[in-house]
């Protein structure tokens, strides 16, 4: 997201490059990023957080801010509690909100499934898949490759920075290789 | 003289008058601290400049214009937001992400230059030949009172006393007090009912977390520095009209109070740095009032006073590391 200074290679979006650019131009070119870990502004309320993923100057405010509580109605009855006082997973749904401001094409995902209990990840990636119905791409880095490759439609092994196995989910969610990568062992 | 209730209640209002300037005097590098986790060691220095700012604006403006010196402190807001901008791009912007040290000795010089520039001006002679010589004004003296101490002049109100049941309130002191007062809630609402004010905060709280969310960190970083130099301002201006002001008070003599209000009242928050700025006003008063009149007659010196608020200062430390608002850091 431009936080790190890439020291090699380049980063293309839609033709252009996003090497030089700083976080907030990134974000300009509909491009949100849910952090592992949350990084909400733990002393501001929730409506504040979310507030915060939207440009400064915003017509459609208010749409936007529908749309999130459309999707996680939860955030609506706590729009004016403090973050660092929700739950993990609805923390989680104030950093996806915040990231669904700025209306990005892209959304990047990293370990959603972090600090969440079952239940309540599966409840996020409920409206992951409503998210990407709406015409959001995504992109997520999970650890739980179970459920990755079942919601995916393609998934990329990653081995020491260097993408191992490419393919449709659909047809790797059978493939023993997966399991082998994750579990580091050979069989 | 026997202590009486009287002197006891003037001696809280006068504590309380007094903490609101340094309420305002510590609230703008608290927001700087808080955003940038810079200490602006020229802080005090600022508050020096604008102090002269309204100082030279009462001697050389008031009587031709026709205008009251109080106004001078929009005046003194606008120069010290310039100063601050050209504080930050000139020294702190290439050195903010390179650590603490940086930013510290750069603004330290500039107190150093700044205390030089308001007593001596900024003046070079140049000599032709031994019977021409001019001088080369850059910067005029800006103390007019060349180091005696300065106050604001041709003010209407300056002996004016309110008396309420034998409490006494100067008129100057109680305008500058308001002043205060209005100002601290008006930077509160700034912050968190404005974009850029929540920009500010979120900034504070996690930097890389407001630049992912698409916040310009380098904005709202700036804006932190303009506006703390610029409540620095506001804070001279309502100085000189209480206190007789010295250039050498634009070394860093201003700034071990200003650092215990901010560490009090928690760094960055605004409530809290109000209430702790009236606190250390009861405190000195306070504790002056005890050293003079019991610890006198025991044979202390007359200033233990200070010792006494800064021991007051350690003991709330210990029980409270972070300040009334601040976070406890575990």
């Amino acid at each position: 997201m431009g936080i790190v200074k890439q020291s090699d290679g380049d980063v293309v979006y839609n033709g252009s490059s996003l090497r030089s650019l700083r976080p907030h131009s990134i974000v300009n070119r509909s491009i949100s990023y849910v952090p592992e870990g949350r990084r909400l502004f733990p002393e501001m309320s929730v409506k504040e957080n979310i507030r915060m993923g939207a440009p400064a100057r915003c017509n459609d405010l208010k749409e936007r801010f529908d749309r999130v509580f459309l999707l996680f109605p939860v955030l609506k009855e706590r729009r004016g509690q403090q973050a660092s006082t929700l739950s993990g997973g609805e923390q989680q749904m104030v950093a996806i909100g915040r990231a669904l401001m700025s209306n990005p094409k892209l959304l990047l995902l990293d370990e959603l499934s972090f600090g969440l209990s079952p239940i309540m990840f599966e409840n996020v990636l409920f409206a992951i898949e409503k998210i990407r119905e709406n015409g959001t791409s995504i992109l997520m880095a999970e650890q739980n490759s179970e459920r990755a490759l079942e919601v995916s439609d393609r998934t990329y092994v990653l081995e020491n920075g260097k993408i191992t196995i490419a393919g449709k989910s659909s047809e790797l969610i059978d493939d023993p290789r997966i399991q082998t990568a994750y579990l580091g062992v050979v069989s | 003289m026997p202590v009486g209730l009287t002197d006891i209640v003037q001696n809280l209002v006068n504590g309380l008058l007094q903490g609101g300037f340094l309420a305002l005097a510590s609230v703008g590098l608290s927001l700087i601290y808080g955003v940038q986790k810079i200490l602006n060691i020229a802080h005090g220095a600022f508050i020096v400049i604008a102090a002269f700012v309204t100082i030279d604006f009462s001697i050389l403006l008031t009587p031709v214009l026709h205008l009251d010196p109080l106004i001078s402190i929009v005046l003194d807001f606008g120069v010290l937001i310039v100063f601050g901008v050209l504080t930050y791009f000139g020294l702190i912007y290439k050195t903010e992400n390179k650590g603490f040290e940086g930013p510290l000795l750069a603004t330290f010089g500039l107190s150093i230059f700044i205390e030089y520039v308001i007593t001596n001006g900024l003046i070079f002679p140049i000599t032709i030949s031994p019977t021409q010589s001019y001088r080369l004004v850059l910067i005029p003296v800006i103390d007019p009172s060349y180091g005696n101490g300065a106050i604001a002049q041709n003010q209407a109100y300056s002996s004016n006393v309110l008396n309420l049941g034998g409490i006494t309130f100067p008129e100057p002191q109680l305008i500058a007090f308001l002043l205060a007062f209005l100002t601290i809630p008006l930077l509160h609402l700034f912050l968190t009912r404005t974009y850029y004010g929540n920009g500010i905060r979120a900034t504070a709280q996690d930097w890389e977390a407001a630049e992912f969310s698409g916040i310009d960190i380098r904005k709202t970083r700036i804006l932190s520095f303009a506006l703390g130099s610029g409540l620095a301002g506001i804070a001279g201006g309502i100085y000189a009209f209480t206190n007789s002001v010295f250039a050498t008070e634009a070394d860093v003599s201003l700034l071990p109070l200003i650092l215990a209000i901010i560490i009090l009242g928690g760094v960055g928050s605004v409530i809290g740095t109000l209430i702790a700025g009236l606190v250390v006003g009861l405190l000195i008063s306070g504790s002056n009032f005890l050293a003079l009149e019991v610890l006198t007659q025991y044979s202390f010196p007359s200033d233990i006073g200070v010792l006494l608020t800064f021991l007051i200062f350690l003991i709330v430390l210990m029980v409270r590391p972070s300040g009334f608002f601040g976070k406890v850091v575990k």
